[in-house]
């Protein structure tokens, strides 16, 4: 059994975290030492740089033919109550109403539509590209370009070859949620298995294209099946250094198959952020999903280890149907906003993580902004003064 | 590990006047330290936590306290650490519930509070009856007021903490008549 000096030792010396190691932080009663930890490894990463990117998110299908239980927005058949399928014109007027100000990327995730041929979505790619061909188009998760390949008789080399003829840049990291087969087979048995995701993120990074990895967190899975979910992981990082970044997202139960379960709570979204931030080391980036976390317990991660707080979003809709209190966007002015007073640099970035803007950090860090200048230990009660 | 990340904060002076009970160097040199690494000071005020008040959390349902910190965000928490460390020893630190959700309620207690002060509302924000009830599997009808109690139970028990619910003057006063 390590010890939290063990492991400091480790992280000091720069020398990788064993899954023990992983489980151990899991468990420490310490969160705040667990947190120094992780930031302090986040510091000698990217100092107090903090990224963020001006992004819009487009669902243009809720159809599916999977019946994961963690999911409130997919609807299983066209005309079913609530379901929805975008006409091309009406996903493409989606940026075009926005192009006096535009993001630099669309980062579209869909259900699993057995109705729409495949050209639906290499028109759908291209139309963007056409009303602004700098954009960068991140597209479809590992579970629908699994499904693409399965439902149109493709391999995945297929798939990506006519998707990036189309205009795909880079994938999102969706639908990874445990990988652990354990885990998997009661939550989402019937889309690609764990084996399945690294295997079209393993085909991805071959052909060039640069993704993203979550993990679905605080439902019915273990610490040891989180740990190996990243060992997966990073394992497969070692192999092909194709992953930007790492991103928790806490499970959400309204209207849906576990509406019995408990939300994780913030002090586990914020240990969930700082244990990975210890253990990948290989990934760039570990980035504090505000939808899931709430804005409040992101701009906290940003001092348990995440250097990223994902971009403005404009209109998201999955953690939306599963209950979240978070916002469905932010402006560019509130993300800058949250990160200085987190004491941090904003820098705008683009997908690739190449700065487009870094701007100045706040004058003082964020108790000498906001914290009152009044006596504090007016605010206490009793005690032997 | 703790004591030297403090101390490499710059928060040693401040760790050994008030293990000392020096309050007065404390109090009259917080400008100096209060913007210190948060973590650092958090760490600080929940070892002081720990060490004077335990595991135990009283929590305030229903009534306003006045005393109660209320915000948002880093602040907050910086605030609710700057208190603990500057409050005499076992004094409560309450955190207002109400204004920073039960989330960040929960984190701010890892930075010094003691106490919770917190309205029971439903999803909207708004009061929940006292007789209203909500059918759960293999229950029955269960009062929503103690459903919201478990919830409390459960997010303080995952920052290993021990409610206790304190039933105000008023409360108890009307279900005495």
């Amino acid at each position: 059994m390590p010890t939290l000096s063990d492991i400091e030792a480790k992280v000091s010396r720069g020398e990788r975290l064993v899954a023990e190691d992983a489980l151990f932080l899991f468990n420490h009663p310490d969160l705040l030492a667990v947190g120094q930890l992780a930031n302090r490894v986040r510091e000698a990463k990217h100092g107090d740089r903090t990224y963020f990117n001006k992004n819009m998110r487009v669902e243009v299908t809720n159809v599916c033919v999977a019946s994961c239980l963690f999911c409130s927005f997919a609807k299983l058949e066209e005309g079913s109550p609530g379901a929805h399928t975008m006409k091309l014109e009406e996903a493409w007027r989606e940026l075009e109403t926005r192009m006096d100000d535009p993001p630099s990327e669309i980062h579209i995730v869909n259900g699993l539509h057995p109705g729409l041929p495949f050209s639906y979505y290499e028109e759908l790619i291209k139309g963007f590209k056409r009303i602004k061909p700098d954009i960068h188009m991140k597209c479809f998760t590992a579970v629908e370009i699994h499904f693409f390949a399965q439902h149109y008789k493709m391999t995945y080399e297929e798939v990506f070859e006519k998707l990036k003829a189309a205009g795909l840049d880079s994938l999102p990291g969706g639908g990874a949620e445990i990988f652990h087969p354990e885990v998997r087979s009661r939550i989402s048995d019937d889309k690609a298995t764990g084996t399945e995701w690294l295997q079209v993120h393993r085909v991805a990074h071959r052909m060039g294209l640069r993704t993203n990895a979550t993990m679905l967190f605080g439902h019915i899975e273990t610490f040891e099946h989180r740990v190996d979910h990243m060992q997966r992981l990073r394992d497969l990082q070692d192999e092909t250094k194709g992953f930007q970044a790492f991103i928790p997202l806490a499970f959400h139960p309204d209207g849906n198959g576990m509406k019995n379960l408990p939300a994780p709570t913030a002090i586990d979204d914020l240990r969930t952020i700082a244990v990975s931030r210890l253990f990948l080391d290989n990934f760039d980036h570990v980035k504090a999903y505000w939808v899931s976390s709430t804005p409040d317990v992101a701009q906290i991660a940003l001092r348990f280890g995440a250097d990223d707080l994902d971009g403005t979003i404009v209109h998201e809709t999955i953690y939306a149907a599963a209950g979240s209190t978070s916002p469905q966007g932010l402006s560019y002015g509130q993300l800058v906003r949250l990160i200085r007073e987190a004491g941090r640099i904003p820098v705008e970035r683009d997908t690739l993580y190449n700065v487009v803007k870094e701007h100045p950090r706040a004058a003082s860090p964020e108790a000498a902004v906001k914290v009152k200048d009044r006596k504090a230990h007016l605010h206490v009660i009793g005690g032997a003064s | 590990m703790i004591l030297e990340s403090i101390r490499r904060a710059g928060l040693g002076d401040v760790l050994d006047a008030r293990l000392a009970g020096d309050l007065d160097t404390v109090r009259a040199t917080v400008d100096t330290w209060k913007t210190k690494d948060l973590m650092a000071l958090g760490a600080l005020a929940d070892l002081l936590r720990a060490k004077e008040i335990g595991s135990t959390v009283r929590v305030h349902v229903g009534a306003v306290v006045p005393a109660s910190i209320a915000g948002k965000g880093l602040a907050f928490l910086r605030e609710i650490a700057i208190a603990r460390i500057t409050a005499a020893p076992g004094a409560a630190v309450i955190v207002d519930g109400r204004t920073a959700g039960l989330e960040l309620a929960q984190v701010a207690l890892g930075f010094g509070g003691s106490e919770l002060s917190l309205s029971l509302t439903n999803k909207r924000g708004l009061p929940i009856a006292e007789d209203a009830l909500k059918k759960v599997k293999g229950q029955g009808m269960v009062p929503l007021v103690e459903l919201q109690k478990r919830e409390i139970e459960r997010v303080l028990s995952g920052a290993r903490r021990s409610p206790v619910f304190v039933v105000p003057e008023e409360m108890r006063n009307a279900h005495a008549q």
